[in-house]
């Protein structure tokens, strides 16, 4: 394990995750002519221009520069903010497109986790650049653990310990039972005709989820990712909601580093 | 070791602000489907061809402007927004030429209303149209 947290496959997995996330979302607003929304960006600059073909080059040609410049890290103090300025305008688009202040939660994280580490390396001006990535690292763990919890206490705040009555979870889930077809619907028609094992489901995320702030502590994050695969994989398998970059930046954090490779010991183990 | 004062503090900011501001874009709460929790029924969205029970992705082509426009389910519980809108995506980029014929079935976008009942899950509304047109089957 020593041997992966020195090798810098951490900040490779967000550059994907970014990519990935981007292509996503703006594969649903490019040249588009609808929306019934004007959220974030769109509040100020036209949607149809911002979202028109030629932008949407203009966009990735700003975009993928600045991708390869974060993964090699040339000309940091840059890419980064246009990495999170072109993200921004993305979840923009991608609200104002679906109406709600909601975008795709892969979006979201991407753009929180670059903005979290960008924060870091802010707060440790002046220090080694080695410091400053430590400092990038642990804000951006800081982030990751933060929408886990708050994602708990919006629940609590909204339902309270209704939350894990699993009753309108089973009815959920029988309702995606009945829009997919073989084992998955199989599955979940299963869990809605066994409600007790929705409560316990809807009651692990709802812990789990609250201490997120275990994240904060460096030699827990391991475990809570561990523990924190579950629930990805029955929101994945019960309620299709497919959100693989969670998980990934979450064993990205806690295995590996957003920052440089760890120095190599000297002769004396220094 | 215990926390770090960036990760406490950016911990801190974040959840501060999120709870304080809500779901206002680029702020997000996650709370998901926490307003559906108090609900006991809820409509699924179904499609039919000449009455029967079909998956969209059956057919290669759809005519009729009401599919172009299909809104989600009003006035019941539904949870699957995002059902209707790749449904209506689809639907958009498989229209049939407007100067096309009908096509060869009857195809209705609706809703049923389903519950979980004491003895289990059962529908409790039979199926209302919302949107109708033609298809033609793959």
């Amino acid at each position: 394990m020593a041997a992966l947290k020195e090798q810098p496959w951490g900040r490779h997995a967000l550059v994907i995750t970014i990519g990935m996330a981007w292509l996503l979302s703006s594969s649903l607003w490019v040249g588009t002519g609808d929306f019934p929304g004007t959220i974030g960006i769109v509040q100020l600059v036209d949607p149809f221009l911002l979202s028109s073909v030629p932008a949407w080059i203009g966009w990735n040609l700003l975009l993928w520069p600045a991708l390869v410049a974060f993964a090699t890290r040339r000309a940091e103090g840059i890419a980064g903010p246009v990495i999170v300025a072109v993200l921004f305008v993305a979840g923009s688009l991608e609200s104002s497109f679906i109406g709600r202040h909601a975008p795709a939660l892969g979006l979201v994280l991407a753009c929180n986790l670059v903005t979290a580490w960008e924060l870091g390396r802010w707060w440790a001006r002046g220090a080694p650049e080695e410091e400053r990535d430590r400092v990038g690292h642990e804000a951006a763990c800081g982030l990751y653990g933060a929408q886990l919890t708050i994602a708990a206490l919006s629940k609590l705040l909204l339902t309270g310990a209704g939350w894990a009555d699993g009753g309108p979870l089973a009815l959920m889930i029988y309702e995606r039972s009945l829009v997919s077809e073989g084992p998955l619907s199989a599955a979940r028609a299963w869990v809605a005709w066994h409600p007790e094992t929705a409560s316990v489901g809807s009651a692990y995320t709802l812990l789990v989820q609250l201490v997120g702030f275990l994240f904060l502590w460096p030699r827990l994050r391991k475990a809570y990712i561990l523990a924190l695969l579950p629930m990805f994989l029955g929101f994945a398998l019960l309620m299709s909601m497919w959100e693989p970059l969670w998980p990934l930046m979450g064993i990205a954090l806690a295995w590996s580093s957003f920052g440089r490779p760890a120095p190599a010991a000297g002769p004396q183990g220094a | 070791m215990g926390p770090s004062r960036a990760s406490a503090a950016v911990f801190v900011l974040f959840v501060a602000s999120n709870l304080a501001i809500g779901n206002r874009y680029p702020f997000y709460t996650f709370d998901m489907y926490a307003q559906l929790q108090h609900y006991t029924e809820s409509a699924v969205l179904v499609f039919r061809a000449d009455g029967a029970e079909v998956q969209l992705e059956m057919f290669k082509d759809f005519a009729g402007p009401e599919l172009f426009v299909l809104k989600n389910p009003q006035g019941i519980p539904y949870s699957m927004g995002w059902r209707t809108f790749e449904s209506r995506r689809y639907m958009e980029l498989h229209a049939a030429p407007p100067e096309a014929p009908p096509g060869p079935v009857q195809f209705e976008a609706g809703f049923i209303v389903v519950r979980i009942g004491p003895e289990g899950p059962e529908e409790v509304r039979p199926f209302q149209a919302l949107a109708r047109g033609t298809a033609w089957p793959r």
